[in-house]
Formats: structure tokens, C-alpha cells, sequence
């Protein structure tokens, strides 16, 4: 089986996996970060995303070996220590999830969605730039205040 | 190969060839569109994507390991093309139109076209190209090709009907619907396109 090598949440990781491995699966099985979530396994519903590079990538449509030598931050890799990340606090703050299941892809896009976009974001731009990531729960409206808040707090 | 987010944010693009830039605006979401890349869908041949109609409504060439492509002979059937086994596309190069445009009817759940139609005029080389609808994948409308090259309006179409026959007929819409709405969607494309480039040229 051929090795794999990235940096994941800042620490170098190795692992022989056999070459169909998903980075999800890579993730979540080799390394235990189930944080990751498989929604769709199909790249529409957005709760896999994890950055890879810095650019928010779908975790369940990449193989593994498609980030041999990446940096790669998933959601359990945001936080500082005790402290959240000021997007994770924003969707505790405004109540942005019910199950919960979507929230990991929506921290991660919504991160992602920052360092592209900025930090004042309207409805409408945070509204498009979610088109990738589904929530079955709640609807929207407490996710779009959240993530306004968070850009704004992340300055 | 170049990303979607890349062409549609090329500022080369957006000033020379906007039509081009415009389609994958359109495809998936901000975060397929950080990902795909024009080779990999021109490629699978998706029957409903967008870039097919764009390389056969603008007459690119699609460069390979191995040769040169024109589109017109590239594209052979739903998710067949004339790639060999052993062949990879490398490239892909468009010839400029001044009037060009894309108009899809976007599937509101999967964001794929249920029917979409590239127009171009560059010179004498009219075409106007169609995904979504053809049970066999993108094609041209010849029908609708010839009535333009008298003027390239949307008017130069009205009345034409595009027969139902090898239209696709699923649960989102039958062929009789696809054929009406490549007459709508074309008439949109061609408005477009003449508003982008001028009046006549």
C-alpha cells in the first residue's frame, strides 16, 4: 500500500493506505478526527469540508493521496487550547445548529468563507457563498447571523 | 487543468471573452468550484453540463497528450468522448467571439442545465450549441444556425420549432418541454449575446 504524508491541525502524519482512500476516510478512520463529517459522500451537502492549503476543500470527493505534502485544518484543528475560534463561538453565541451535524462543514466554509470574501459579509453574499453546504435542521437564518458575527469578530 | 473559480475570475477572460467566463460561474458551488477543472468536465461529458456547450457553441480545439481535437469531433455521445485510453487533455484553446453569450435553465436542486444553450458569431461561424436536452449529449441546432447567419437576432428564430425527436424525457421534464425551452433559452442567449457585442458587425 503506498504511504501518505500531510500535516494535519499542525502535526506531521504518515500512514500506509490503500490508493481509493478518501481524505474523509483518511480522517476520520486512520487519524480519529471524526469531527469530519460524511453527509452525501457525493459533494453536495458540504459537512466534509476541511481546508486543505488554506482553500476549503470537499473531503469525501479527494483522495488521500491528493494531499501528500498539504497542510491540512480540520474543525478540531480551529480552536485555540480552551478557547474557541471566534466563528465557533459566533454559532454558540446565536444558537446556528440543531442536530448539529452540518456544524463542522458550516464553521469550516464559513472560515474559508472569510479569508476570501473578508470580514463584512452580508446576508446575500453569505447566503450564495453556503450553496455547498446543506443544513436539514434549522433552516438558515440563525447560521447567516452567526456567520456575520464570526467575520466580524475574527478581525 | 484550470479551475472553474479561475476562468470565471480571469481578468483576461472577463475582457475579451465574458461568455466564456460566465459559465462556470454557474457549476456546482464555491467549493466544487475551488476543485473541478474544465478538462475534468469536458472530459466525463456530463449530458448535462455546461462546459461541453461552450466548447462546441465557441469551436474550441481540445489539446491532448497526443493531438489536436476540434470540438465538433470531440464530443461523441452522453459521457463519451474521443479520448483514447491512454490520452489526456492538456489543454484547451477558444477562438475569440465579440458576440457570445451562455444561457442555462439551472435545475433548482442539483444546479446542472435542464436545458442550456451557448450562441456565438465570429464571423461567418454561427453556432449555436445545446446541453441538457439531447439524449446523446451536447449538439448543435442547425436549423437555428442557418436562419441566423440572415441576421443574428433573437427575431431571426421565432417560429422555428426544434423537434422533440432524441430529446431526453425524464422526471424533470419531458422531451416536448426541453425542445420549447431551447427555443426560450436560445432567444436569451442570442439577447445576450448581441447586447455584449454590439449591434450589427
Amino acid at each position: 500500500m503506498p504511504t501518505v504524508s500531510m500535516t494535519v491541525n499542525g502535526k506531521a502524519v504518515t500512514a500506509d493506505v490503500e490508493p481509493r482512500t478518501l481524505l474523509v476516510q483518511f480522517l476520520r478512520e486512520n487519524l480519529r478526527l471524526t469531527g469530519t463529517h460524511v453527509g452525501c459522500d457525493t459533494s453536495q451537502c458540504g459537512a466534509c469540508l476541511v481546508h486543505v492549503d488554506g482553500h476549503a476543500r470537499k473531503s469525501c470527493t479527494m483522495f488521500a493521496w491528493q494531499a501528500e505534502g498539504a497542510n491540512v485544518t480540520t474543525i478540531e484543528g480551529v480552536a485555540n487550547g480552551n478557547t474557541l475560534h471566534p466563528m465557533q463561538e459566533a454559532f454558540r453565541e446565536h444558537h446556528a445548529l440543531q442536530c448539529g451535524y452540518c456544524t463542522p462543514g458550516m464553521i469550516m466554509a464559513a472560515i474559508d468563507m472569510v479569508n476570501r470574501k473578508g470580514n463584512e459579509l452580508d446576508d446575500h453574499t453569505i447566503r450564495q457563498e453556503l450553496d455547498g453546504n446543506l443544513c436539514r435542521c434549522t433552516g438558515y437564518h440563525n447560521i447567516v447571523k452567526a456567520i456575520a458575527a464570526g467575520a466580524r469578530a475574527m478581525k | 487543468m484550470t479551475k472553474h473559480d479561475d476562468v470565471a475570475n480571469s481578468p483576461v477572460l472577463k475582457e475579451h471573452l465574458p461568455a466564456l467566463a460566465s459559465v462556470p460561474a454557474q457549476i456546482g458551488d464555491p467549493h466544487v468550484r475551488q476543485a473541478g477543472t474544465i478538462g475534468g468536465s469536458i472530459a466525463n461529458n456530463d449530458p448535462n453540463a455546461d462546459y461541453p456547450a461552450a466548447c462546441l457553441g465557441l469551436g474550441a480545439t481540445i489539446v491532448t497528450s497526443k493531438r489536436k481535437i476540434p470540438a465538433d469531433e470531440f464530443f461523441t455521445g452522453m459521457f463519451s468522448t474521443a479520448l483514447e485510453p491512454d490520452e489526456i487533455i492538456t489543454r484547451v484553446s477558444f477562438p475569440i467571439a465579440k458576440k457570445a453569450a451562455y444561457q442555462k435553465f439551472r435545475h433548482p436542486a442539483s444546479g446542472f442545465a435542464l436545458v442550456g444553450v451557448f450562441v456565438s458569431k465570429r464571423g461567418p461561424d454561427i453556432r449555436v450549441a445545446v446541453t441538457g436536452a439531447g439524449s446523446n449529449g451536447v449538439f448543435r441546432v442547425t436549423a437555428f444556425e442557418e436562419a441566423l447567419k440572415k441576421r443574428f437576432s433573437p427575431k431571426s428564430i421565432e417560429g422555428i420549432a426544434v423537434p422533440a425527436d432524441g430529446l431526453n424525457s425524464d422526471i424533470h421534464a419531458n422531451a416536448e418541454y426541453r425542445a420549447h425551452l431551447i427555443g426560450v433559452m436560445a432567444k436569451r442567449a442570442l439577447a445576450a449575446a448581441t447586447a455584449r457585442g454590439g449591434g450589427e458587425d
